[in-house]
């Protein structure tokens, strides 16, 4: 049997009628069309997933879509504003931080709500806070160097 | 030519749809009316199938179609390259027949309206197994364990022995030998976006087209046609965004041919996207070397031989190279060193386990292994420093090109300048003492010394007669733009040497990856930078 659901994802308002299984992923993906948030492991464990919850970073593949009933979500789509990439997107292009860019959404979104909570963070503190982020191509340094520039460009903002 | 592009820090032209969530990669192309597939697999690792019961998935809601192994049998067995003397190759059909032979092995095919409708349905397939004993180690399976593929009589796939000068006469010539057991761990390569498919036949057109998420869609192309059945120009192969491979992405699956006829079958678009489990189970793994090595050497540190004897874990299909990984271990195994007398013998074993294959290095970084750690075995014998025995076995700079022991010339190198300005940067010298004061304090600091020479760029030549060929096509448009076409497709790597000998500017070097229409290769072992 369906439930309906209403929230707002990156900044639309939304009613849709899901399965009360259908995972938050599979939602924002399959329903709504925004594939720019990937699937990787199915377990929490990669972070491929990752959205913007009510502010909070999570990890959509293991979240139902019924559980998000009335909240704001904001998807890696959502991060880019009048055509002008947010500071942690030019992050990633400036230093290259991506290679096949799977997991790149999702560490974007969870190096976001890094630099929110701690607008200066320390390598060790980017290190830790992007520990629930697997990336297979880069070995990581890059990435790190990518949220330092963000750090940075935001500093001078 | 003067170089604008090639080694220089550069802002990718892919990268913004990657880091905005624009990108396509199989998963994210939508056509309407997609039937979507799920696979039930094997829970034993050895069973023989006594029977199937598909009565219910095929009643279940969504449900379009069930296949089992009886169905697919006329698609074509899934190809194996690695063409070497007395290979035994079973008939690896794309869904298990009368027997499955390792976990995650694929037996029915489920078709249903969307993959939640067909995965509620695979969970109704009754499958009924009779367990088999089950042999997971190679050296088992080698000697005696339960025969795999009951027809070939035992579980050998093949013996090889490869390698130049006399074995013999080093070992019995030498001051001293040492000897160690090594292990090349088998593992799963894991990319990041799992394997997947989708498919689309116009029955009217009688055309084809399969988006993979492949790292060789030309092969693929080629294979899939001889699997399926289906002249080659009515088949397209269209590789988009590649969310990493590892070698574990240059393959031909089962499962691409398999959607291919599921969509001929239904005339409609066909999808399947690899789980994590099933990417774990059921995509090739990689390594699984468990062998001696034996190293004859003089007392002054001079290697006069190597002899590597090795069990190669195969699994119990040959996918795309399986059987030939070893034997590039076999190419490599001189490394940076002079060494008259090499010899390896390679027995490949069928293992109740999914096939191993291409991992990063493919074979090659497990010789690296083997002749970096055989020389840091002489070092500890002869109590010699690891850097100077290495030194002492480096080709002089004059003596290449140098011809090596495994069949292969070296065309130019300066290993000991390397090693110098290498221990230079590190400091060498005074690590070791710091080591020294370290352990003098009860504290263990190690200090690991690896070289690395790799045969890359696998093109046609005498030691890979496997082929291996590129094109690419610079067109100019009539309006004036200049697209760089180029069809290998993109798991991550960049695009430089185009913009540098066109002369054109980095963003006017555009190109249409992976796609099938023209004919190319793959991004396989570093060879497509450009």
């Amino acid at each position: 049997m369906k439930r309906a659901i209403n929230l707002s994802v990156n900044g639309v308002a939304r009613t849709d009628e899901v399965e009360p299984r259908l995972l938050l992923v599979h939602y924002l993906r399959e329903v709504l069309g925004l594939t720019g948030t990937h699937v990787g492991c199915e377990t929490s464990l990669c972070g491929a997933c990752t959205v913007m919850l009510d502010g909070q970073a999570v990890k959509s593949c293991t979240m139902f879509a019924v559980q998000v009933e009335g909240s704001e979500i904001k998807t890696i789509e959502g991060f880019a504003t009048n055509g002008e990439l947010h500071p942690v997107q030019e992050g990633f292009w400036e230093k290259h931080g991506l290679q096949c860019g799977y997991c790149t959404p999702g560490m974007i979104v969870t190096a976001a709500q890094l630099l929110e909570r701690n607008a200066n963070p320390s390598r060790e503190e980017i290190c830790r806070g992007l520990e629930g982020n697997l990336c297979r191509c880069t070995g990581y340094q890059h990435i790190i160097e990518a949220v330092e520039y963000a750090a940075s460009k935001t500093a001078g903002k | 030519m003067p170089n604008k592009y090639v080694g220089q820090p550069i802002k990718r032209t892919e990268d913004p749809r990657l880091i905005k969530g624009l990108a396509h990669y199989v998963d994210d192309i939508k056509l309407p009316d997609t039937l979507h597939v799920v696979f039930v697999r094997s829970v034993y690792a050895h069973a023989r199938i006594t029977s199937i019961d598909t009565a219910d998935a095929l009643a279940a809601p969504g449900v379009a179609a069930v296949y089992t192994g009886k169905d697919v049998a006329g698609i074509g067995p899934v190809p194996c390259a690695g063409a070497l003397p007395g290979l035994k190759v079973p008939d690896h059909r794309v869904l298990a027949q009368d027997k499955v032979y390792f976990v995650g092995h694929p037996i029915a095919a489920i078709v249903a309206t969307d993959r939640y409708a067909a995965k509620d349905a695979a969970d109704l397939v009754m499958v009924d197994y009779e367990d088999l004993p089950v042999v997971v180690d190679v050296e088992e399976a080698a000697n005696g364990g339960t025969v795999i593929h009951e027809s070939f009589g035992d579980n050998i796939a093949y013996k090889l022995t490869s390698g130049e000068g006399d074995i013999d006469a080093a070992f019995a010539s030498a001051d001293r030998t040492v000897k160690q057991r090594i292990l090349h761990t088998r593992l799963a390569p894991i990319a990041m976006e799992p394997r997947g498919v989708l498919a689309r036949y116009f029955p009217g057109e009688e055309e084809l087209t399969v988006w993979s998420s492949t790292q060789i869609p030309h092969l693929l192309r080629t294979q899939l046609a001889i699997m399926i059945g289906i002249p080659e120009n009515k088949l397209r192969v269209i590789t988009p965004e590649v969310g990493g491979g590892f070698g574990s992405k240059l393959n031909v699956y089962a499962e691409e041919a398999l959607l291919g006829w599921i969509s001929m079958q239904l005339g409609k678009p066909a999808k399947w996207i690899e789980t994590r489990r099933e990417n774990m189970q059921a995509t090739i793994h990689g390594r699984g070397q468990v062998g001696d090595i034996e190293v004859a050497f003089k007392n002054d540190g001079t290697l006069t031989g190597l002899r590597y004897s090795v069990f190669a874990d195969l699994g119990s299909y040959h996918q795309l190279l399986t059987p030939a990984i070893p034997t590039l271990t076999g190419l490599m195994l001189s490394g940076s060193y002079k060494i008259p007398a090499i010899q390896m013998n390679v027995t490949g074993c069928f293992t109740n386990k999914m096939a191993t294959d291409a991992y990063r290095g493919a074979g090659r970084p497990e010789a690296t292994y083997v002749v970096e750690r055989g020389l840091d075995l002489v070092a500890v014998d002869l109590n010699m420093d690891p850097a100077d025995v290495r030194r002492k076995n480096f080709p002089a700079a004059d003596e290449f090109p140098f011809h090596t022991a495994t069949g292969l010339d070296y065309d130019s190198g300066n290993y000991a300048a390397a090693l110098d300005k290498a221990q230079g940067i590190a400091n060498y010298a005074k690590l070791r003492e710091e080591q020294k004061a370290a352990r003098a304090e009860g504290r263990l600091v190690g200090i690991g010394i690896s070289t690395y020479v790799e045969i890359c760029a696998l093109g046609p030549s005498q030691a890979m007669p496997a082929g291996g060929w590129e094109s690419a096509t610079v067109r100019i448009e009539p309006k004036g733009d200049s697209p760089h076409w180029r069809f290998a497709p993109r798991p991550g790597s960049g695009n430089f040497v185009c913009a540098n000998c066109c002369r054109r500017t980095w963003r006017a070097s555009q190109r249409c990856h992976g796609n099938s229409r023209r004919y190319g290769h793959s991004p396989i072992r570093n060879r497509n930078l450009w």
